[in-house]
C-alpha cells in the first residue's frame, strides 16, 4: 500500500522536471532501487501506469534499476557486500575493522527522464 | 519529430516528505522536545512498552506526549488518557504509516514546548513506516518473542532505518525457540551500529537500559537546543 505515494512521488518529481524543461512527453523514468526496499516490480509498473494516466507521462515506460546491498568500511574505504557472519558484528573482511556502514542498497532515485 | 532527450534528475523520491520531516526535527529541537518514532507490527507491545516507558521518565520529571497511529478506532488513545498521558489520535482512514505532514497536523494539538519528549505510536506494520521519515529525532521499532527472530530477513528496510531494536516480551523467551543470538547477528548485518535492548514491560526485566537510551535521546535535544541559545 505503500507503494502508492511513493509512485506519486516519482510521477510528481518527473512532470515537474519535465514541465521545467519544457517537454511535452515523459517517454521514460529510470529509478534506482536498492535492493533492501523489497519493492516489487510488477506492482510498481501497474501502480504507475495507474498514477500517470491522464498525465503527459501516461505510456511512458519505468525503467527500475536494482543495486545491491554493500557495506563500507569507514577505516580502509574498502566496500563488501554483507555477507553470513558468525559473531553478532559486522567486520571489514580486508582490516576486520567494526566501523562499517551500509554504502548502498536502500536508494530510491530518480536518476533521469526521457522527454521530448 | 522531436528529439528525445534525457534529463538527468538524480532526486530522491519522497523528497518532500524528507524535506518536511527535516524542518519538524529542527523545530522540536528549538522547543527542546525530543520526537521518538515507535514502529512495529501489530500486536508487538507498542502501547505497553510506551505506556511503563512514560511512567518510568516520569519519576525522572521527564514530561511526555504520544501521537497515536490507528487505521481505526481510538482505543489505544483511550488507554493513553486513561493512564493520565496527553494523547493525539491520528486515524490514517486505510493508510498503512504515518508521514510527516500527519505529525505537523497532530503537533498543532499539543504546544511541544510543555514536553520533553512527544512518542510516536506509528501504524502497527513492519514495512510501510519504515519509508516515511516523520521528523523523529531518533526511530526504534520492536520485534517481540512471540514473531520469531527471523523477521530481520524479512523486512530488511525497516532494520536499516531504525537507530534501535527493541526485543519486547522476553518474558516468553523460556520455553521458546527464539534466538536471540541469530537475531542480534542478523539485525547487525544490516545496520552495525543498531543499539539492541531486550525487554519485558510486564516483568520490568531491561526497562532500565532502554529508558536510560530514550532518556539519553532526550538529553540530546535539551542539549542541543541550549547550545543553539548560547550562540
Amino acid at each position: 500500500m505503500h507503494e502508492l505515494p511513493i509512485l506519486r512521488s516519482i510521477v510528481g518529481v518527473a512532470l515537474r522536471h519535465a514541465v521545467e524543461a519544457g517537454a511535452s512527453r515523459v517517454l521514460a523514468v529510470d529509478v534506482k532501487v536498492g535492493e533492501l526496499r523489497g519493492l516489487d516490480a510488477a506492482w510498481i509498473q501497474s501502480y504507475f501506469d495507474f498514477v500517470t494516466e491522464g498525465t503527459p507521462a501516461a505510456g511512458a515506460s519505468l525503467r527500475l534499476k536494482e543495486s545491491k546491498a554493500l557495506f563500507r568500511c569507514r577505516s580502509c574505504g574498502a566496500t563488501f557486500p554483507p555477507g553470513p557472519h558468525a559473531g553478532g558484528d559486522v567486520a571489514c573482511p580486508h582490516c576486520s575493522s567494526k566501523h562499517v556502514e551500509l554504502a548502498s542498497g536502500n536508494e530510491l532515485l530518480i536518476e533521469s527522464i526521457d522527454v521530448v | 519529430m522531436a528529439e528525445i532527450r534525457t534529463i538527468d534528475i538524480k532526486e530522491a523520491v519522497l523528497s518532500e516528505n524528507a524535506g518536511l520531516a527535516d524542518r519538524l526535527r529542527r523545530r522540536l529541537m528549538e522547543s527542546g522536545t525530543f520526537l521518538l518514532d515507535v514502529m512495529s507490527s501489530p500486536g508487538a507491545g507498542k502501547t505497553t512498552l510506551l505506556l511503563e516507558t512514560i511512567h518510568r521518565l516520569r519519576e525522572r520529571g521527564i514530561r511526555t506526549a504520544v501521537i497515536e497511529g490507528d487505521i481505526e478506532s481510538t482505543v489505544d488513545a483511550e488507554k493513553m488518557a486513561a493512564a493520565g498521558v496527553k494523547a493525539v489520535q491520528l486515524r490514517t482512514g486505510g493508510a498503512c504509516h504515518l508521514d510527516a505532514a500527519m505529525i505537523e497536523a497532530a503537533l498543532h494539538e499539543l504546544a511541544p514546548g510543555d514536553y520533553d519528549m512527544i512518542a510516536i505510536e506509528n501504524v502497527g506494520n513492519l514495512v510501510c513506516p519504515a519509508e516515511f521519515d516523520t521528523g523523529a529525532h531518533r526511530r526504534t521499532m520492536l520485534l517481540s518473542v512471540p514473531e520469531g527472530h527471523d523477521k530481520a530477513l524479512k523486512y530488511p528496510l525497516m532494520f536499516t532505518v531504525v537507530d534501535c531494536l527493541v526485543v519486547s516480551k522476553t518474558d516468553y523467551l523460556p520455553g521458546s525457540d527464539f534466538d536471540l543470538a541469530a537475531l542480534r547477528a542478523e539485525a547487525r548485518r544490516l545496520n552495525p551500529t543498531l543499539t539492541v535492548f531486550e525487554v519485558s514491560a510486564r516483568t520490568g526485566d531491561g526497562m532500565q537500559g532502554w529508558c536510560d537510551w530514550v532518556a539519553d535521546g532526550i538529553r540530546g535535544v535539551a542539549d542541543a537546543r541550549d547550545g543553539a541559545l548560547d550562540c
